[in-house]
């Protein structure tokens, strides 16, 4: 019996080792870890972390190991190591101006995915844009031609940072560029939507402060162009500009896409009118901007809607009188339509109108007004698909035989 | 051979296996002990982080120690939480980009922190949060949920035990993602054990566990275990939906992952009883595969395709995932032809319609030049008759030019009437001779 005696010991001799190690080992692990959970919250820093951290920030940087992290923190999503990206991130807010650029240098030699390669470019430009965006414009405008780059899309962002440096000189490139044929486009409609991105950028810094230099760089460009660009501008028109805009717009915009421009900046403020000056703001901005009949009948419906989003009770008889009141100011022609497509809206948008109750008010209106326009409206729009049942009900209450019947075809 | 010579060598034998595992484990321990030690020689906590050992049984803090240090971060959490709060109020980074940057430096300078804290202390810290009733209540939950997040990232467990544990999950928005993204951290670590948590849980805490966090269970798990994933959701209480399918499938990421994710989905499919429903995951689970197929190039999908080898119900799916992409337009022509071969007629003309005129709007030169070097065929034809739709509103000549190629028939006439229509706006006496040319009325 020598034999398993010898092996047992043995055996048990090296497991008990083992085992022992492992619990000193456990054991060490609770201690640090207690230990690095008290001091890590303990701020400020200890000057042995931020020699460290200085020290990191001095060293080569790996780019092949970083851009592997990033791309595996990506793909992991929410079950990724959140340290490392921190880390990463910290690493990147460090890094300098020539770091930046050398790594954008190196990536088309790393070896990694094109997926990989285009997440990691856009996440170095970034910094590198608030550092230097002239350098970044200069050196990566040809990604604008090339298809496969994310870095083109950080490019507007460049040309804003730079222009709010040195806007005559931001300006004066970005013309070279155009002249250079660097914004042609290849598809049907002959638009390359990043003229239009880089031109809001530029309109945007220029236009409050010399509104006629703006202008001239509107008229520079294609003109059905040119509405996509001051809409794109409307978020940052101010009280004081606002006649200067509504000037360019009329001077540069092809008519029929004015309306367009000005309902939504209605639908933009009106919730803020509304709340400042009740519905006589309004009526002073269309006054202002000298709006047409068919500009106030589009900005009056914005009102509507804008009215009902900003309300925390559901709306009221009393709610739709005053509107009512105003629109009859403004268009109308348009009362009894929009007061259809308000009670239809107000039945989908919270706080909601029950349908019965809103088809009810409809019916009140139409019967009141005279015209089957207030109802025919309501019973026209989606939300009475929607509530078929309910809304058959109410069909016999149109008048005009044609319409109802037409109403009745669109229900069953 | 004596009996004892084999009862000695089976002892060694299974020794051996025993201190082989032992061995894993320790080195595992080790590592993990190594980088904490770096971590504590990072933070000065080491004398000399040469000797560690040496070191490790010098530095012994009380526990009141750990407490003070969660109380003092909370402390300047809640503060960090105040100031943010003014500075949005103010205009945030609207009004001053720089301190944009600043405020997201400390946030992450407290994320590092929350994420060395250990559950005891995160309680403590949670505790002052929720406290600190001068905080909006938005900010108040804001900072929770960076708190649990943090805590998720080491301790996922610790998380869920919290939420089940107190009543803030119901008032958060966004608890459904902690509890989730804990869910599926969790399962990917130890899918077993987040599943007896859940089993034990689901009943008395529905509110919690609800179907986005089951969901988060799934992903977690399919990074692991594919099949197990798939197997879950029957015992979940969920349905074969896209969303769901799309936690599992969308956990593989490499060729090879989404393989081993495909046979594990084929397995599943079998568990289904009813063909539509089989077909309908078969083709949901395909599509959101095959969605990055485009952008990774056409090479690469073929060969994942020849190693995937799939059924035609598994290429319909395939084919309604991939999306037209502006990035790799020079690949649409081969995108093209392979609808035409890996599908039937009646799979194919909606793929072809989509991609043609797509790529038309883009580059309708290139489109233009693959259509004069493609062979005859249905699939042409479906070809330029989205081709010649789609120009017909900016170069009504030339898509009548495109259209008159097209075999008599139905299809032919539908496109000549099409042009004719988007001809009329910009130039109705045009229009009317094409109309009339053409016998359209």
């Amino acid at each position: 019996m020598l034999p398993p005696v010898a092996a047992l010991l043995v055996v048990g001799t090296w497991l008990g080792v083992q085992r022992r190690a492992i619990l000193t080992a456990q054991q060490d692990c609770v201690m640090l870890r207690r230990q690095l959970a008290a001091a890590v919250a303990t701020p400020p820093p200890t000057k042995a972390a931020a020699s460290d951290h200085k020290a990191k920030a001095g060293m080569p940087i790996n780019w092949q190991t970083l851009a592997k992290q990033l791309d595996e923190t990506q793909q992991a999503g929410a079950t990724a190591d959140m340290r490392v990206m921190l880390r990463f991130q910290q690493r990147l807010q460090a890094m300098t101006r020539e770091e930046l650029i050398a790594g954008l240098n190196a990536i088309p030699a790393l070896e990694l995915s094109a997926n990989s390669r285009s997440m990691l470019e856009q996440t170095l430009i970034g910094p590198l844009i608030e550092i230097d965006p002239e350098y970044v414009l200069t050196h990566f405008m040809d990604s604008l031609q090339d298809e496969a780059s994310g870095l083109k899309w950080h490019l507007p962002n460049a040309m804003r940072e730079w222009a709010k440096q040195e806007p005559a000189k931001a300006g004066a490139w970005l013309d070279e560029q155009i002249a250079a044929g660097k914004f042609d486009s290849k598809s049907l409609d002959g638009k390359n939507p990043f003229r239009v991105q880089f031109e809001e950028v530029m309109l945007g810094i220029l236009f409050p402060a010399d509104p006629a230099t703006a202008g001239l760089r509107l008229s520079a460009m294609p003109q059905d162009q040119r509405g996509e660009v001051m809409k794109r501008l409307l978020g940052s028109v101010k009280e004081e500009t606002q006649a200067a805009f509504t000037q360019l717009v009329r001077d540069q915009v092809p008519a029929n896409e004015q309306t367009d421009i000005f309902a939504q900046q209605v639908a933009n403020q009106a919730g803020k009118w509304l709340a400042q000056g009740g519905y006589a703001k309004v009526s002073d901005y269309l006054d202002r901007i000298g709006a047409t009949p068919a500009e106030r009948s589009a900005c009056a419906l914005q009102v509507a809607v804008a009215g009902l989003s900003t309300s925390t009770a559901p709306v009221t008889r009393e709610n739709i009188d005053a509107l009512r009141t105003w629109i009859d100011t403004q268009a109308p022609d348009s009362t009894n339509r929009f007061t259809g497509n308000l009670l239809a809206t107000a039945t989908q948008i919270m706080p909601m109108l029950e349908f019965n109750d809103a088809a009810a008010l409809a019916l009140q209106y139409s019967q009141t007004s005279g015209s089957d326009d207030v109802l025919g409206t309501f019973l026209e729009s989606w939300t009475a698909r929607n509530h078929k049942d309910l809304a058959l009900a109410f069909v016999g209450d149109i008048v005009d035989e044609k319409r109802r019947a037409a109403i009745l075809k669109s229900l069953q | 051979m004596k009996i004892s010579h084999v009862a000695a060598a089976l002892i060694l034998a299974v020794g051996a296996c025993l201190g082989w595992h032992d061995k894993q484990q320790l080195a595992d321990i080790c590592q993990s002990r190594d980088q904490l030690i770096t971590e504590a020689a990072r933070h000065g906590m080491l004398p000399d982080p040469s000797n560690p050992s040496a070191a490790l049984r010098i530095i012994k803090h009380e526990r009141e120690d750990m407490e003070a240090g969660a109380a003092r971060l909370a402390a300047g959490f809640i503060a960090f939480g105040k100031e943010r709060e003014a500075w949005e109020k103010s205009g945030g980074g609207q009004a001053d980009p720089a301190m944009q940057k600043q405020m997201s430096l400390r946030m992450m300078d407290f994320r590092e922190r929350l994420m060395a804290m250990d559950p005891e202390q995160m309680k403590i810290l949670i505790a002052a949060v929720r406290a600190s009733q001068d905080l909006a209540k938005e900010t108040r939950q804001r900072l929770l949920d960076v708190s649990l997040l943090a805590l998720a990232n080491d301790h996922p467990q610790a998380v869920l035990a919290l939420v089940t544990g107190s009543d803030f999950a119901k008032d958060d928005p966004s608890g459904g993602y902690v509890v989730s993204s804990s869910l599926a951290r969790w399962a990917k670590d130890d899918p077993q054990a987040a599943l007896s948590w859940l089993r034990k849980n689901a009943a008395e805490h529905p509110d919690v566990i609800t179907d986005d966090a089951k969901r988060g269970m799934l992903s977690g798990t399919a990074i692991q275990d594919p099949a197990l994933a798939f197997r879950l959701i029957g015992e979940l209480g969920l349905k074969d939906t896209d969303p769901v399918l799309s936690s599992i499938v969308g956990a593989a990421h490499s060729p090879e992952e989404k393989l081993s994710t495909l046979a594990a989905l084929r397995l599943h499919l079998t568990s289904i009883a009813n063909q539509a429903d089989r077909d309908a995951a078969t083709t949901g689970a395909l599509s959101i595969m095959a969605n990055g197929f485009v952008q990774d190039g056409f090479t690469a999908a073929e060969r994942w395709l020849a190693a995937a080898q799939p059924t035609p119900t598994e290429l319909a799916g395939v084919a309604a995932g991939l999306n037209f992409d502006p990035g790799k337009s020079a690949e649409t022509g081969q995108w093209i032809e392979w609808f035409a071969t890996a599908l039937p007629p009646e799979k194919y003309a909606d793929r072809i319609q989509y991609f043609v005129a797509s790529w038309t709007y883009n580059d309708s030169l290139a489109a233009g030049q693959w259509l004069t070097t493609t062979p005859d065929g249905p699939a042409k034809q479906i070809a330029v008759r989205s081709y010649a739709e789609t120009i017909s509103r900016f170069e009504p000549e030339t898509a009548a030019q495109w259209a008159l190629t097209m075999p008599p028939g139905s299809a032919r006439d539908a496109t000549l009437k099409t042009i004719y229509q988007n001809w009329r706006s910009p130039n109705p006496e045009a229009a009317a001779a094409f109309a009339a040319e053409q016998g359209i009325k």
